[in-house]
């Protein structure tokens, strides 16, 4: 079971730290590594309220680090 | 630039949003910035609205480039016509400031007996006390200012480490010992002594220190029709904007904003190179020790603390003054930006490169201008064009990071011949240069690098030391040519 992750490398994104949610998810515990797939995208449109992440469908705005993993682990809880 | 801080975003989007009203040409709304800006969430930091908005007035000053000292209880809509008349740059240092309003006044004692005390038996503090400034007061032990010399030994001894001994952020990130509390107890700079290193702005907690901006300037440049305005890019520019941005899309991005050409830094650094490089071997011949000048902080170090070491420092001009002073040859009209990761790029502009550069930004604050455009480089067609000038080395694009001047600059044919070695970060830099002041130590050749691992860890970049030097890596191992040629 692998989820989708796609982040949004636009610059306004980068500028509000998209960096940081990069960063965490290259790094993420070996338990997660094999279920999550990482991709960027360019744009969402919804740049005002950036960073974006799109966790399979789910798109979460204003992403933080924690908040991307949260919607990973549930995503992984309901598709078990 | 390490972790992402609620601080950094905060700046970034004052920035931004400063940068949108100057691109939309709606400076006169700017008065109401500030209410913007806590309306959409830069709020509840402080004690109330009100001195939210007066500290985010102040960020708002620092990024049109105001001194604030000068310009307090003036109005954001006054200051817009002044900047614009602004002729005397020189006038526009210093570069790093205090927001007086924003600094916490963090206590200045710096041993601090906490609740953890519970009056012991033994009490290890007070026998540990050369100077007897323990007491014990209200069942807890007090420390006597006038009699401590703040030695520390009672910290070691407390079995509970109930003592702390505490320092204020930016006191403890200035290596040169340049901030003290002034009179009203806020954070001072003394300006005799910063070398604009930045490392006070990225400790301060509460974002009380931060950097004059010239993106005002640079938007009027870009809107003029009469004279071309050119980018001079900075070779730590690799992986700043992301993932999905090479060399190319960022080119095609930059013309779209309105910059004529964009000219890597990295070709003057290639000439720096190799006139250092021959500099060094004539002062070997001299048995004289060379140091590198194209870090403005260490420079700034050497000749304000170690000025006996100042007719060490290479005569060579910096790679951004060698690359402006290609750009200028082949057209003297234009304008020329510097964007880097640097703050002292800012003072050395306004100092020795007076009349080669016209203006400096950080890529946080060209990240900003580009936002405010709705320029999204991931989405920018990469260019098929040749850079102008060439395609530079590995070597001088590798200037960016800790250790790539002195390969570049003892060579190869040189290497084992030469004594060199390399610093990074302001602290390490002065403990080296103690060393080889006081002829404990001694080199044929010196690399000061004002920011840790080099202008990757610079605090105007995007991205964290280790991602940049990643990216600076896998631009290097193609020897430029993937990077730079599409």
């Amino acid at each position: 079971m692998i989820v989708s992750v796609k982040v949004c490398a636009g610059t306004s994104c980068h500028l509000l730290g998209n960096q940081e949610i990069i960063d965490v998810l290259e790094n993420m515990p070996a338990q997660y590594q094999n279920c999550i797939m990482v991709g960027f995208t360019s744009c969402f449109g919804a740049c005002e309220q950036g960073p974006c992440v799109l966790v399979s469908d789910k798109l979460i705005y204003q992403a933080t680090p924690e908040k991307v993993i949260q919607a990973i682990k549930e995503e992984l809880r309901s598709k078990k | 630039m390490s972790g992402l801080s609620e601080i950094i975003v905060i700046k970034r989007k004052v920035l931004k949003e400063l940068a949108t009203l100057a691109w939309q040409d709606r400076m006169k709304e700017i008065d109401s910035l500030p209410r913007k800006l806590t309306n959409d969430g830069i709020t509840n930091y402080r004690c109330c609205e009100y001195r939210e908005r007066a500290i985010l007035t102040d960020r708002i000053k620092l990024g049109m480039g105001a001194i604030l000292e000068e310009n307090d209880d003036v109005r954001l809509s006054s200051l817009v016509k002044d900047l614009n008349t602004l002729k005397n740059r020189e006038q526009t240092l210093p570069i790093v400031s205090i927001i007086e309003k924003a600094c916490d006044r963090c206590p200045i004692d710096k041993m601090v007996v906490t609740n953890a005390c519970r009056n012991c038996v033994a009490h290890n503090c007070l026998n540990a006390c050369p100077r007897k400034a323990i007491e014990i007061v209200n069942n807890r032990a007090y420390i006597n200012k006038e009699l401590c010399v703040e030695c520390g030994l009672c910290v070691k001894a407390c079995r509970f480490g109930a003592i702390l001994e505490i320092e204020r952020p930016c006191s403890r990130a200035c290596a040169v010992g340049a901030i003290s509390p002034g009179e009203n107890s806020s954070a001072k700079i003394d300006h005799e002594k910063c070398v604009e290193c930045g490392a006070c702005i990225a400790a301060c907690p509460f974002g009380a220190i931060s950097d004059r901006s010239e993106i005002l300037q640079v938007i009027a440049f870009l809107k003029a029709e009469s004279f071309p305005t050119k980018a001079l890019v900075a070779p730590s520019i690799a992986g700043q904007f992301g993932p999905m941005v090479d060399w190319s899309r960022l080119v095609s991005g930059l013309k779209k904003l309105g910059f004529s050409e964009v000219i890597p830094v990295a070709l003057g650094a290639d000439q720096v190179g190799k006139e250092e490089s021959q500099e060094l071997r004539e002062r070997q011949t001299e048995g004289e020790a060379l140091f590198n000048s194209c870090c403005p902080s260490f420079k700034n170090l050497i000749e304000k603390n170690f000025s006996s070491l100042a007719t060490h420092l290479s005569k060579t001009k910096s790679p951004m003054l060698v690359t402006a002073e290609m750009v200028r040859k082949a057209d003297p009209n234009a304008k020329t930006v510097f964007i880097g990761p640097c703050l002292a790029k800012k003072g050395e502009a306004k100092r020795s490169g007076i009349d080669l550069i016209d203006a400096v930004l950080t890529f946080e604050e060209l990240a900003a201008i580009l936002v405010a455009a709705e320029i999204n480089l991931a989405e920018c067609k990469p260019v098929e064009e040749k850079i102008v000038g060439g395609i530079p080395s590995a070597r001088g694009i590798n200037f960016a990071r800790s250790g790539g001047v002195m390969t570049a600059v003892t060579g190869d044919d040189q290497g084992a011949k030469v004594k060199s070695i390399s610093a990074s970060g302001i602290k390490e830099c002065l403990e080296l240069l103690t060393k080889v002041s006081k002829g404990i130590e001694a080199y044929d050749f010196v690399e000061g690098m004002g920011c840790e691992g080099g202008c990757i860890g610079g605090p105007g970049t995007l991205v964290n030391t280790k991602v940049a030097a990643r990216a600076l890596r896998k631009t290097t191992e193609n020897k430029g040519e993937d990077q730079f040629a599409s």
